[in-house]
């Protein structure tokens, strides 16, 4: 409480003989107290202002989802590729509530949207800009659907940047419902059975902003998977999956076609069988060696991998491919706990505590997901690259606890005194620049970069065939890997996959219902009714605590 | 600190001791009871969407929001100081600070007591087999005792400038209505402006912009629907309600200095 300040005039009194005097001394004691009151409460107003501004500052905001699955945060895969977003994109939402019996639903799916997409936006430091759409404006409606060039859209959330335009539907996409049973006689009301809105969303914004279709020449010819074929060792779901990121897939075969494909991006040699030419070899090789990026993934048997030369190609850039597989025991199915071998042990899942920190499995050790990999030779970094400025890593390794290398012939048994158990490197990467001898004398950093080379190696092609993409366990790890591996190598390591939350419902039956009509309509009112008039009774009667002044 | 712990006792025990209190309880858990039990049938049995609707997604919570704090608040200053009892309170040994909070206190007590209903209706579910996320229950329990906290620190500004209880609730109620449709009354405003200015198109998006912003950074709903409620602690969001409900304390302690020169 501030003090009255003293009568800034005291010889004005009534003694000064002045009518006026009085009046006019109150008026200026309340003037002057009122501006301190005026004042104290915009500097306060300030002062609120200023602190909420602060603490809403990116770096100095914390925020702590207490759910339990953490269905509030975004996948840190997700928040990685809108960090990096490379400008804006602008998500027009338009919603309105959908009839019934999904009414109720639906609001909740758009209201779950909308705290979505504010996440988004909150992370992307604004690069995701969320318009909301009112639908009973007709004439902005269009000229919105105009611009974006759609028409009669409700419903749905549509991520656009430039020409580039995604939908989004709430149906389907955002959301999964079940419509229910209305029959009264095995009625089951509709529920909400999926909410995948963060991975839909997601995929829309990197379509949108893919850019330049970078293009992927496939070899040919030696007996490679197949890119444009079906079948399980094919390379059709990954051709498939690259073409929807944003990829140009053609193939090239050396033995047929003399010149080197235009403008390839990066040559992908997925499990050749046959010798591949010295002249092939040398021609990959200036590729490379000009900036060119290069995905080698040897086949996984001995004999075409020994066949097709890729052990010494590879061996040139610093990388030894083994001829062996690395196996690991697996747990017994009948629930002994004991380790076994046999065929199965070929099929290894590598989890974060085996990855390398690097951007292709940065995703995957923050989301704690594994990585499915099958029929795998070791892949060892023998040197690091030479005369240039560079690094040749390890990806991912095998568990260094009971994994062993199985030399030809594979008989799927560790056999103590030939093969030891340790981890295996099972990936690597490598980046370089040119090398001193390669002619950049005076060159600028924008020149390196430009030329800057990228190879990743692949422990076995089988990591790519459809048949494992399309699998149960690979999936959700084995594509999102593979296609992390692309886009590294054009330099779009940002670009990842991610797989919906869940949506951690917990549901009560429709004969449990009612009980809560009980307790909650009127058992707790009632209690509360009696209590009062308990009180009022008590009161009534003089009790002891009577309200007091 | 005792001054405002005697007030507190004194107000809430009050509110205990009259009608009015139990009667707004009742009402309101009856609501929120019929709330709840409505969301879980058109729900599928979703606890945490009918919890939920009950501590805030549903319009009941909003409407209870804007009406239950300023009915508690009229009669702690506006009928005091009808009655003149509030000179007496004025003029013992407490500061007006520690009448201001005191008071305030036992007025966020009581709506904390309604709120409390909620975390009921979760140990409900839990006895029938589903518990709820008992931590982000707690989450948006504290959100709604802080928007309440809010709510009742503008009510009772309202009622330390009037001496008449009845416009001190209509003031309050006004006031609690604009902040929370403070958001939809400005797109209402800034339709017809928009063509007003179309001729001044960069300029007025710009400034567009900033009420945008600014009304956003306001948005007590959105404040705590996108962070207490579905379980999300935030440091901006915290500050945010603290602060504003400290700001409005503090303009009431203002208020009732002001009296006393005024008089």
């Amino acid at each position: 409480m501030s003090a009255i300040p003293p009568n800034p005039s005291p010889e004005r009194g009534p003694a000064s003989g002045s009518r006026r005097g009085p009046r006019a001394s109150g008026g200026r004691t309340r003037f002057w107290m009122g501006s301190q009151v005026a004042l104290s409460v915009v500097l306060a107003a300030a002062a609120v202002v200023v602190i909420n501004a602060l603490v809403a500052r990116p770096g100095l905001r914390l925020r702590w989802d207490l759910t339990a699955k953490e269905v509030n945060s975004l996948d840190p895969a997700t928040e990685r590729v809108l960090r990096q977003l490379p400008g804006e994109v602008t998500v027009d939402v338009f919603f309105r509530a959908l009839p019934q019996p999904l009414t109720q639903l639906s609001s909740q799916v758009q209201a779950r949207t909308l705290a979505l997409l504010e996440r988004m936006a909150s992370v992307s430091s604004d690069r995701i800009v969320v318009r909301q759409n009112d639908l009973n404006d007709y004439v902005a409606i269009q000229q919105r659907l105009q611009d974006l060039r759609l028409r009669g859209l409700e419903n749905c959330v549509v991520v656009s940047k430039g020409d580039q335009v995604q939908v989004v539907r709430e149906r389907g996409q955002l959301a999964q419902f079940d419509l229910g049973n209305p029959n009264p006689d095995a009625y089951r009301p509709p529920a909400l059975r999926a909410f995948e809105a963060e991975k839909h969303l997601l995929e829309a914004i990197l379509s949108v902003t893919r850019g330049e279709r970078p293009k992927v020449v496939f070899t040919s010819g030696h007996g490679e998977a197949d890119p444009f074929e079906t079948g399980p060792e094919t390379a059709g779901v990954l051709e498939s999956a690259l073409r929807k990121d944003g990829f140009v897939i053609e193939t090239w075969n050396p033995l047929e076609e003399d010149g080197f494909p235009e403008d390839a991006f990066l040559v992908a040699v997925v499990g050749p069988r046959d010798r591949m030419a010295d002249s092939t070899l040398a021609q990959l090789d200036r590729f490379v060696e000009a900036g060119g990026r290069l995905l080698v993934a040897p086949h996984p048997d001995a004999e075409p991998l020994r066949a097709s030369g890729l052990i010494p190609w590879m061996s040139r850039y610093g990388l030894e491919i083994s001829e062996g597989t690395v196996m690991e025991p697996y747990a017994d199915p009948t629930g002994t706990g004991a380790l076994i071998t046999g065929p199965r042990s070929e099929f290894l899942l590598v989890h974060p505590n085996h990855m390398k920190r690097h951007e292709i499995v940065q995703p995957f050790i923050d989301s704690g997901r594994a990585i499915a990999a099958v029929r795998s030779h070791a892949v060892r970094v023998a040197r690091q690259p030479e005369g240039g400025l560079g690094l040749t890593m390890p990806l991912i390794s095998s568990n260094p606890r009971i994994s062993w290398l199985d030399t030809a012939p594979i008989d799927y048994r560790h056999e103590a005194e030939l093969e030891t158990i340790r981890g295996y490197d099972l990936a690597a990467v490598s980046e370089y620049g040119p090398s001193n001898e390669s002619g950049t004398e005076g060159g600028t950093d924008q020149h390196l970069e430009k030329v800057r080379s990228r190879i990743v190696v692949l422990g076995s092609s089988a990591f790519l065939y459809s048949v494992m993409l399309e699998s149960q366990g690979g999936q959700g790890s084995s594509l999102d890997f593979a296609l992390n591996a692309f886009n590294w190598l054009v330099d779009r390591e940002w670009r990842v996959n991610v797989s919906a939350k869940d949506p951690d419902l917990r549901l009560l039956s429709a004969e449990q219902i009612p009980w809560v009509s009980r307790w909650a309509v009127w058992g707790m009112p009632l209690f509360c009714l009696l209590l009062g008039v308990g009180i009022a009774y008590s009161r009534g009667r003089g009790g002891p605590r009577r309200q007091s002044a | 600190m005792r001054g405002v712990i005697t007030i507190f006792r004194r107000e809430l025990a009050s509110l205990f001791w009259t009608p009015m209190g139990w009667m707004l309880l009742v009402a309101a858990l009856f609501a929120n009871g019929f709330l709840m039990w409505a969301q879980l049938a058109a729900g599928g049995g979703n606890v945490t969407a009918a919890l939920q609707a009950s501590l805030g997604r549903g319009l009941l919570f909003w409407m209870l929001l804007i009406t239950l704090p300023p009915l508690l608040a009229m009669r702690l200053f506006a009928e005091e100081s009808r009655t003149g009892t509030l000179e007496y309170l004025l003029t013992a040994p407490v500061s007006d600070a520690a009448v201001v909070v005191g008071k305030f206190l036992a007025a966020t007590m009581f709506m904390a007591i309604l709120w409390l209903s909620v975390p009921i209706y979760g140990l409900i579910v839990q006895g029938l087999g589903t518990p709820p996320d008992w931590i982000a229950l707690g989450c948006a329990y504290l959100g709604a005792v802080l928007v309440s906290g809010l709510l009742v620190s503008i009510s009772l500004l309202a009622s330390s400038l009037v001496r008449t209880p009845l416009l001190a609730a209509f003031l309050a109620f006004m006031a609690c209505f604009l902040w929370l449709t403070l958001p939809s009354m400005v797109q209402m405003i800034l339709a017809p402006l928009r063509e007003l200015f179309s001729h001044w198109a960069g300029g007025w998006e710009a400034a567009e912009r900033w009420i945008q912003i600014a009304v956003r950074s306001m948005d007590v709903p959105r404040h705590f629907l996108t962070s207490f409620l579905p379980g999300v602690l935030d440091s901006a969001e915290l500050v945010f309600f603290v602060t504003w409900t400290s700001f409005f304390l503090f303009l009431t302690t203002r208020s009732l200095e002001a009296r006393r020169w005024r008089a």
